[in-house]
């Protein structure tokens, strides 16, 4: 590895770093008071726990890196901006699930070690994280949290097995990080409120696509 | 980018009237930022940099430029009577003095364009200042040239024409003058001809 090689390195890995310091501050707080409120506690006891925080670390890493790899543009204008605004709340339920996971976790103290449900909620979060990755690599810079379409659509690497691999990703990540920690009441709502949310933006988007296809540039309502 | 992502936001710093184009009155308008912030979960949390500004009249929610804030119609319209009369002066002075029939078209055309009467004063010192000023037709229109609309382009051209007319035929030296004035202009060769057949007609009237 040359210097530059090097120093770029150093730069990204000082830059997840960061992101990953800032990021565990906001998703980590209901088990960072917990833990300092009862001493007696010790992280060992919690194999579900470190798996939880463990998949929160490797998702939002390896989407920061194909974000960063694949495309990497400036934020401009939303084109849908109905879309937009849904998407904001799909982040704000993600958010507040994982808040939420912990919270009925630390309720229950089962006292149990491991829960093999624990496993599928990972392997569950590794596949809807790779899904996620694939389209991004897939689309390259047209990758965004808005609805807008290209002139063609793109009919290659993982968009020739599914239409809408992100979309699916999203709600498997979303009901599978509650499921890590076996937070079912969690991993329910999420996915009852993820889940049409997806099926909406999955129908406006077909939506927008077959007004294209006439040939009409029409704005949704 | 659910987890990491960057978005921008808008945010009014100011709010003052100003001259709508669209709605072409005196609105308010709103000075509206943009900024990008850095986003976890979608929630902003740290500001990065100025994406950019603009205005937002308030009545038709128009964009336009920070600079329509400076923008005075008044102004503007009495900028471009004053470099509409220096250019049919300067047209008139192309064959080196001014004679009385250029003087009535200038006159004629000063009051089409702006309403009111040019007194034979006010005319007498444009034509003193621009003969003072030493330039031609061609050099003036170059330095106006960039801020014109293709619909100014072409009233220079038209009063340019009717001026270098106003005895009847254009001679051949100001045919050429014309031809480099919409050089100058950037008005292709094609639409010139065009123009210049379409005034001709109207002059013959």
């Amino acid at each position: 590895m040359d210097k530059s090689n090097a120093e770029s390195f150093g730069r990204i890995l000082f830059s997840l770093t960061s992101l990953q310091f800032v990021h565990a501050l906001l998703v980590g707080w209901p088990t960072g008071i917990i833990l300092a409120t009862r001493m007696e506690l010790v992280i060992n006891e919690h194999p579900c726990l470190i798996a939880f925080f463990l998949v929160l670390l490797v998702v939002s890493s390896v989407e920061w890196m194909f974000v960063q790899r694949y495309c990497k543009t400036e934020s401009d204008r939303p084109y849908d901006p109905k879309a937009f605004s849904v998407a904001t709340i799909v982040g704000a339920v993600i958010l507040i699930s994982i808040w939420s996971a912990q919270f009925e976790y630390w309720n229950r103290e089962s006292g149990k070690l491991f829960d093999w449900r624990s496993a599928i909620g990972v392997v569950a979060s590794l596949l809807g994280i790779g899904l996620r990755a694939s389209a991004i690599a897939t689309l390259g810079p047209s990758y965004n949290s808005d609805i807008r379409v290209a002139k063609h659509r793109v009919n290659r690497g993982i968009y020739r097995l599914l239409k809408h691999p992100s979309e699916l990703g999203l709600v498997m990540l979303g009901t599978a990080i509650p499921m890590v920690l076996v937070s079912w009441k969690t991993c329910a709502l999420a996915f009852a409120i993820l889940f049409p949310i997806s099926c909406w933006r999955v129908v406006r988007e077909e939506k927008t696509w077959n007004y294209q296809a006439v040939g009409e540039n029409l704005s949704l309502p | 980018m659910i987890i990491y992502g960057s978005r921008g936001i808008k945010s009014t710093i100011d709010t003052r009237p100003f001259h709508c184009p669209q709605c072409n009155d005196q609105r308010e308008g709103n000075l509206r930022q943009v900024r990008n912030f850095f986003t976890l979960y979608f929630i902003p949390v740290i500001p990065l940099n100025v994406a950019g500004r603009f205005v937002e009249c308030t009545t038709c929610r128009g964009n336009f430029n920070e600079d329509i804030y400076d923008y005075d119609p008044e102004k503007a319209r009495k900028e471009t009577e004053e470099q509409m009369l220096r250019v049919m002066i300067l047209a008139a002075l192309a064959d080196g003095m001014v004679d009385d029939n250029e003087r009535e078209e200038i006159k004629r055309q000063f009051q089409d364009l702006a309403g009111l009467p040019l007194t034979n004063d006010t005319l007498r010192q444009e034509i003193d200042m621009a003969m003072k000023a030493n330039t031609n037709l061609n050099d003036y229109v170059s330095g106006i040239a960039p801020n014109l609309s293709n619909h100014g382009k072409v009233l220079v051209v038209k009063l340019a024409f009717f001026t270098m007319s106003a005895h009847g035929e254009l001679k051949t030296g100001h045919n050429d003058q014309l031809s480099k004035l919409a050089k100058t202009l950037s008005i292709p060769q094609d639409q010139y001809m065009e123009l210049i057949r379409q005034l001709s007609e109207a002059d013959d009237l």
